[in-house]
């Protein structure tokens, strides 16, 4: 009998209904009316605002357009509370404007509590957001499955710490290859195709840098490959 | 190695470098601001486009001038001929080449457009649909590695490089889907020489070709493909 003891987010293993709860808390949160007299929940109260952007900064802002597929928020600054509904980028991120992220927040965590408990009701129970690791700082910039969401910009980041990673990564490469008594091994090269992998989502230019990679590290590979013949 | 080289140029400390981010409005889906419709036959190529002005055709004979082989590559679908150099070019790798050809002439137009008034590219990017009837080369469109036969993986990953230069990989996104062979009538009458002779003969039939500008492809992109095959 084998009894998974770990599990990564959306693996093979793990249930099919884990997005179920997340999908519930999202629906509710983004359908629930009347959704402006829900009292103000604890952690709403503790965010922390960034500065206002100058005038400046504000002129670099990319502009959303509207299409057919993608309506964006009705109005979202109209007094009328429904049509200003958080949307939801994922279970545990959202977006809106300035003004409103108060209130959106307040509803995500609404709705969480009250699919999952709110904390008075079962004190014993860690609470469904841990305080402890609640960010009061909102920011424009969020680190998402390892990438950056510039929602400024609207911009998706390889972050620095990548880039940093993958040049070293080449240049303790190039130093090997300079060097005609060290040679690469497929592992090293494995290495930097995978970071090179996970860059080329927002790089298309790594797509071809990794197909050529592929390709070098397979020849690697097969002359690496020496049977026990060979090696008497 | 030479080539990781220059992608060790590319990483600076700079988090907005253009090279490792991307807009995100060319990740979701949306509108398309630019679609393409080709058509590929026995007989001939070509390619429409309202959005860009712009249509082409090409006859398998000027095809072939290019040093294009149009027989002899393999078609493991040909039954009729026993050598494999009778055997015509497979259909579907016509159709790549179509999409691939008008692809070509549109960023090509849209590079030019923004570098001369970068003002002119639209919030969030170009989105480009290429249509096509033929299910096969809109997969390789998207991925490369949908075929394992060398001729198509060459040249979807000459596509690959071509959209990743800088202009189209930061501001032009590519999608492809499927089009009923029915509702591809213009495309098909620019690829069919039996059907449309002459441009003309083509505008006449389908008026919504009557405005848009012809468009002559450069023998070296022909033969650069040519040279892939």
């Amino acid at each position: 009998m084998v009894i998974p003891v770990g599990t990564i987010f959306g693996a093979r293993n793990s249930p099919s209904f884990y997005m179920e709860a997340g999908e519930a808390r999202a629906h509710l949160a983004m359908h629930m009316p009347n959704a402006a007299a829900i009292p103000l929940q604890d952690l709403a109260t503790q965010i922390v605002l960034p500065p206002r952007p100058s005038p400046a900064t504000a002129a670099t802002f990319a502009q959303a357009v509207a299409d057919s597929q993608h309506s964006g928020i009705a109005r979202p600054h109209g007094n009328d509370p429904e049509q200003r509904l958080p949307s939801f980028v994922d279970d545990s991120a959202s977006a809106h404007t300035r003004q409103h992220i108060q209130w959106c927040i307040n509803l995500l965590v609404w709705a969480a509590r009250q699919l999952f408990g709110f904390p008075h009701e079962a004190p014993s129970r860690p609470p469904c957001i841990n305080p402890t690791k609640w960010l009061t700082l909102v920011n424009f910039i969020l680190k998402f499955l390892g990438f950056l969401i510039d929602t400024c910009r609207m911009l998706i980041i390889w972050p620095l710490d990548k880039l940093d990673k993958l040049a070293k990564l080449l240049d303790t490469l190039s130093l090997e290859q300079s060097t005609p008594a060290v040679s690469s091994s497929p592992r090293q090269l494995a290495r930097i195709l995978g970071l090179l992998r996970h860059g080329a989502f927002v790089a298309p230019l790594g797509i071809l840098q990794t197909l050529q990679l592929q390709f070098h590290l397979n020849d690697l590979v097969s002359k690496a490959r020496v049977t026990p013949q060979q090696q008497r | 190695m030479r080539d990781l080289a220059s992608l060790r140029a590319t990483l600076d400390h700079d988090l907005y470098n253009p090279r490792w981010c991307r807009l995100i409005g060319l990740w979701i889906p949306h509108d398309p601001t630019i679609t393409i419709c080709t058509d590929a036959a026995t007989g001939g190529l070509g390619g429409w486009s309202t959005e860009l002005p712009h249509m082409w055709r090409l006859s398998i004979s000027d095809v072939q001038s290019c040093s294009f082989p149009i027989f002899g590559l393999l078609n493991t679908h040909n039954y009729f001929e026993s050598f494999a150099e009778h055997r015509p070019i497979h259909i579907n790798l016509l159709e790549f080449v179509a999409i691939f050809l008008d692809l070509w002439i549109v960023i090509r137009r849209l590079a030019h457009l923004h570098h001369t008034l970068p003002s002119a590219t639209p919030h969030g990017g170009h989105r480009i649909l290429a249509l096509a009837d033929n299910t096969s080369a809109v997969s390789w469109l998207q991925y490369a590695t949908r075929t394992k036969r060398p001729v198509i993986r060459r040249l979807a990953r000459f596509l690959t490089a071509f959209l990743s230069s800088p202009f189209p990989a930061q501001l032009v996104r590519v999608q492809g889907r499927h089009l009923a062979g029915k509702l591809n009538v213009e495309a098909d009458v620019l690829s069919r020489f039996e059907l449309a002779p002459s441009w003309e003969s083509a505008m006449q039939q389908h008026s919504v070709l009557a405005p848009l500008p012809t468009c002559q492809l450069p023998r070296e992109l022909l033969s650069l493909l040519a040279y892939l095959q």
